[in-house]
């Protein structure tokens, strides 16, 4: 912008605005006004002009059509968001017929956090969480969805709940951590919708710590342990109160 | 899909446009594109209803173009020689192909901030906001950005006619009227 536009700021911010036809008419005539006595800037308006539609043709359109995967990842997100939504609407409603139906009496408190506490635990899950929805993309690596409980017990040492009515097993990975070898579940439940179980065994002198729930980057989670066993669910959407639900499930399955 | 559910199928060009403009090569924008989907996937809980899906993804592939960049995957010598690669833009046709051809290789040529400025405001018709949020820099920035690529452009064209009257066949910047593909 040359000297002659600097007092007419205003003006000038409207000068896109005249040319896309978004101005009332009082508007449109004092900034055509403004160009009509300045030929030089109109002139530069006009190249401008010319030069964005230029562009446009010029870039409208990508040489070759989109690859079959980026198009299938398109619609996958797409699903995903749509059911994302679809659960956030209904989950508070599920989350208050679930504490109803559950009754307060069969309640462990969790207590929920304010603040995130980084505890290793939830970092080595999140990074099976990551590890899982990797696979879930990836044709070459399928998911097991066969919960062999009794095999996880033997080999890991992790005592896992039966799961509660309604969930389902999308996808059951061994997955290694500092300490030890863990289990990751990548789970479909009727409230929370995609959720991640992850078990590991515990020291025998670690204590017993009481269950917790919070939010930790952006992601609901909830931190229990029960005997021999730590757990950790992750949510990626919801909130603490919520995840802390679905924990309580599964402490009632394990007690 | 419900009426209001988020349209991703739909933008997928506007994302491989701006990924082209960005890398200035077509496999690269496509990478970049497809990280995108991934990255939004893992954290489709940062996307809020009634959020403008084609800020939030345009962001999200914004910031991982700037963080391969970072961490020295798009080299400098790959910056220096992308006229040899291959935008992956379709050849402009008609009376003002050769024209266009140049216009947009004077626009690849601008600097990374201005190109993408300009991109998201003039090309995608982003309001200024819209872009700042993109972009991650206040709307000053974004407006001043637009302001200088414009400039730019226009200084380009008036060389442009400029060497045209001097019956010059060679133009700005020492490339032909070659077509990306």
């Amino acid at each position: 912008m040359d000297k002659q536009t600097d007092n007419h700021s205003d003006i000038e911010a409207d000068v896109q605005a005249l040319l896309q036809g978004q101005l009332d008419p009082e508007r449109a005539y004092a900034v055509a006004d403004y160009l009509a006595d300045r030929p030089e800037r109109a002139a530069e308006v006009l190249a401008d002009a010319r030069n964005t539609e230029g562009l446009r043709l010029a870039l409208s359109a990508p040489a070759d059509p989109p690859p079959a995967e980026l198009l299938s990842n398109a619609r996958q997100l797409q699903d995903r968001l749509s059911r994302q939504r679809i659960l956030r609407r209904i989950a508070p409603v599920a989350a208050a017929f679930a504490l109803f139906a559950a009754g307060w009496t069969t309640q462990i408190a969790v207590q929920t956090l304010e603040t995130a506490q980084a505890h290793p635990l939830v970092e080595t899950a999140l990074d099976a969480q990551a590890a899982l929805d990797l696979r879930h993309w990836m044709v070459s690596q399928p998911e097991s969805t066969v919960l062999n409980t009794s095999e996880i017990v033997g080999a890991l040492g992790i005592e896992l709940p039966t799961l509660p009515d309604g969930w389902i097993v999308r996808d059951v990975q061994v997955v290694s951590s500092p300490e030890r070898p863990g289990v990751a579940i990548a789970l479909d439940t009727p409230e929370l919708g995609r959720i991640l179980l992850f078990a590991i065994a515990r020291d025998k002198d670690d204590r017993e710590s009481a269950p917790t729930a919070f939010e930790y980057e952006g992601r609901s989670v909830a931190l229990f342990t029960n005997r021999h066993s730590a757990y950790v669910l992750v949510d990626n959407s919801g909130n603490p109160e919520q995840i802390s639900i679905g924990a309580n499930q599964l402490l009632s399955h394990l007690n | 899909m419900g009426m209001d559910d988020p349209d991703i199928v739909g933008q997928l060009e506007p994302l491989r446009r701006y990924a082209r403009v960005l890398t200035r090569n077509a496999e690269a924008a496509d990478d970049l594109v497809q990280s995108a989907f991934l990255r939004a996937h893992e954290r489709r809980a940062t996307f809020r209803d009634g959020a403008d899906v084609r800020v939030w993804l345009m962001s999200i592939l914004h910031n991982i173009f700037i963080d391969e960049r970072r961490s020295g995957l798009t080299t400098a010598a790959r910056e220096r020689a992308w006229t040899d690669l291959q935008p992956g833009f379709a050849a402009p046709s008609g009376e003002m192909a050769v024209r266009l051809s140049e216009l947009r290789n004077a626009f690849l040529s601008l600097s990374q901030e201005q190109r993408e400025a300009l991109h998201l405001v003039a090309v995608e018709g982003l309001g200024v906001a819209e872009a700042a949020e993109i972009l991650h820099v206040p709307s000053g920035t974004v407006m001043s950005r637009v302001g200088r690529a414009r400039a730019a452009l226009r200084n380009f064209e008036e060389k442009g006619d400029a060497s045209a009257k001097a019956r010059s066949f060679r133009l700005v910047g020492g490339r032909d009227g070659q077509t990306d593909r």
